[in-house]
């Protein structure tokens, strides 16, 4: 199965908790604001994709699927 | 223990929601009734005191979840219902006026925030914790000239940041110039002062708020301040006074052990939790979004008997000014502080904080990416157990 993701820049603070559980997947650009590296992350990386969405503080990441 | 059929959340702030979450995601497929006070769906309140007010955000962006979500996860939200006693000998929690049954509960009632002692005027003074709280301040902002802000910790200095970024002339009253996160200590107190006076902002330090009228407010030493809107920011306390015949100690917080367990099947997560740490035997409350999030991880656990997750290392953050600051760990009682990345003397930088030579914190301001490679790098040398944070 495999998990589309969306991400909503304008509230994320850059704190970087998704990058640290999920670091194939979420990166920081210069100012901290999130990255994605991949809408669609294959099945391996689910659950760390979904520990980092549900620790984002700013509530900044979306999963569908 | 009998397995838990039906869970009690109190409280539907983040807490609360990500508990119930954190439930679900376990595999949880018993009841869970999230009750909350207000009468929104859950949302966020770190935005109250930024996007709200400065980027004019509407208050659906701030919602943490919408109806067919809490619908889809099988959570019953009963909006408008204000939990008022504790029975745990008889494990029944009283929502409004009627008694109802739990297998487990989760209290996450949160703070509300301390309100100005009686002085003439007292009701034109504003206060910032909800939603609501929110929408009549940022309408007040649009017509506003000038602001009077109340304290001097984090929130407070949010608001006056706030303030400025609109444009508008702002005092701060506060009682001494060690002035935002107070926890992260002098290096970053010091540079929050800063932060304030080359912002303009009017800082006023020892004295009190006297009297407040419509247009002005006089201060304990007589001094006359404009403000035609006039904000508190002097603190939180608890909301346990619906606790006090539950037997559970509340005095400063519901105290719990390190899995936020208060009495058998009764538990505290959030901003009114006081959770003792294993390590230190110290229990305190913490007040932080991402340490609700963390609690309620664990919490979800507990309910359910599984083990102890491996903690998240909840972070704290703030932005003042457009200096975006994120912190880890014990900064306040630094022996030194140490810049490892940037300068601690420039505007971007990335401080080790160490006790004995130990690593305690980190705090990173405006490096957020460096933050959090030293993070990552902190959490390898910890699993080798050679430091903290
Ligand atoms: C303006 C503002 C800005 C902030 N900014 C930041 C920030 O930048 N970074 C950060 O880390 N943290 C920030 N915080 C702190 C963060 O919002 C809190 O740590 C977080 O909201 C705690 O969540 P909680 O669910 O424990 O409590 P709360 O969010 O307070 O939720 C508790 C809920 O319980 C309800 N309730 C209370 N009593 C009862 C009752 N008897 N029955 C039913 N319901 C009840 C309340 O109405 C409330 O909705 C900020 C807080 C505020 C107010
Ligand atoms: S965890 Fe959330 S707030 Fe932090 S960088 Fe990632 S998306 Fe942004």
């Amino acid at each position: 199965m495999s998990l589309s993701i969306l991400v909503n820049t304008s509230a994320c603070v850059g704190a970087g908790q998704c990058a640290l559980v999920a670091g194939e997947v979420f990166e920081q650009d210069d100012d901290g604001i999130v990255v994605l590296l991949e809408e669609s992350p294959g099945g391996s990386q689910e659950s760390s994709v979904r520990r980092a969405a549900s620790l984002c503080p700013a509530r900044a990441i979306e999963l569908r699927g | 223990m009998a397995e838990t059929r039906s869970v009690v959340v109190v409280g539907a702030g983040i807490a609360g929601l990500a508990t119930s979450e954190n439930l679900r995601a376990r595999g949880f497929v018993g009841t869970i009734t999230l009750v909350g006070e207000e009468s929104h769906l859950p949302y966020n309140r770190p935005p109250l005191s930024k996007q709200l007010l400065i980027d004019g955000w509407s208050p659906e962006r701030l919602l943490l979840a919408d109806a067919g979500r809490l619908d889809s996860l099988g959570i019953t939200y009963l909006p408008g219902v204000k939990a008022t006693g504790l029975d745990v000998a008889s494990r029944r929690v009283r929502l409004g006026a009627e008694w109802v049954g739990y297998g487990a509960l989760v209290i996450a009632t949160g703070l509300s925030p301390r309100q100005v002692p009686g002085i003439p005027g007292e009701e034109h003074v504003r206060v910032l914790r909800t939603l609501d709280d929110g929408i009549g301040l940022a309408d007040a902002l649009r017509r506003a000239e000038r602001v009077m802000v109340l304290g001097g910790g984090i929130l407070a200095c949010e608001l006056a940041s706030a303030t400025r970024k609109l444009g508008l002339p702002t005092t701060l009253v506060a009682r001494h110039t060690e002035v935002g996160p107070r926890s992260l200590g002098s290096a970053v107190t010091e540079r929050t002062h800063r932060l304030l006076l080359d912002h303009d902002v009017q800082f006023l330090t020892g004295r009190e708020l006297a009297s407040v009228g419509r247009t002005s407010t006089v201060l304990s030493d007589g001094t006359r301040v404009d403000a035609d809107v006039v904000v508190a920011a002097i603190g939180a306390v608890p909301n346990t006074s619906w606790l006090a015949r539950s037997g559970l100690d509340v005095e400063d917080g519901i105290l719990c052990d390190h899995r936020g367990m208060a009495s058998p099947d009764v538990y505290a997560v959030g901003d009114v939790a006081r959770w003792r740490s294993p390590v230190t035997g110290i229990a305190r409350r913490l007040e932080s979004q991402s340490s609700a999030i963390d609690q309620a991880e664990i919490v979800a656990g507990a309910v359910l008997g599984d083990p102890m997750p491996q903690r998240s290392y909840p972070l704290f953050w703030t932005e003042l000014f457009g200096n975006r600051i994120t912190a880890i760990g014990e900064c306040v009682a630094a022996e030194s502080v140490v810049a490892i990345a940037g300068d601690l003397d420039a505007d971007r930088f990335v401080a080790e904080y160490t006790v004995s030579g130990r690593r305690t914190g980190l705090v990173g301001w405006n490096m957020p990416r460096e933050f959090r490679q030293a993070r990552t790098l902190a959490l390898t040398e910890q699993t080798k157990g050679t430091v903290a944070a």
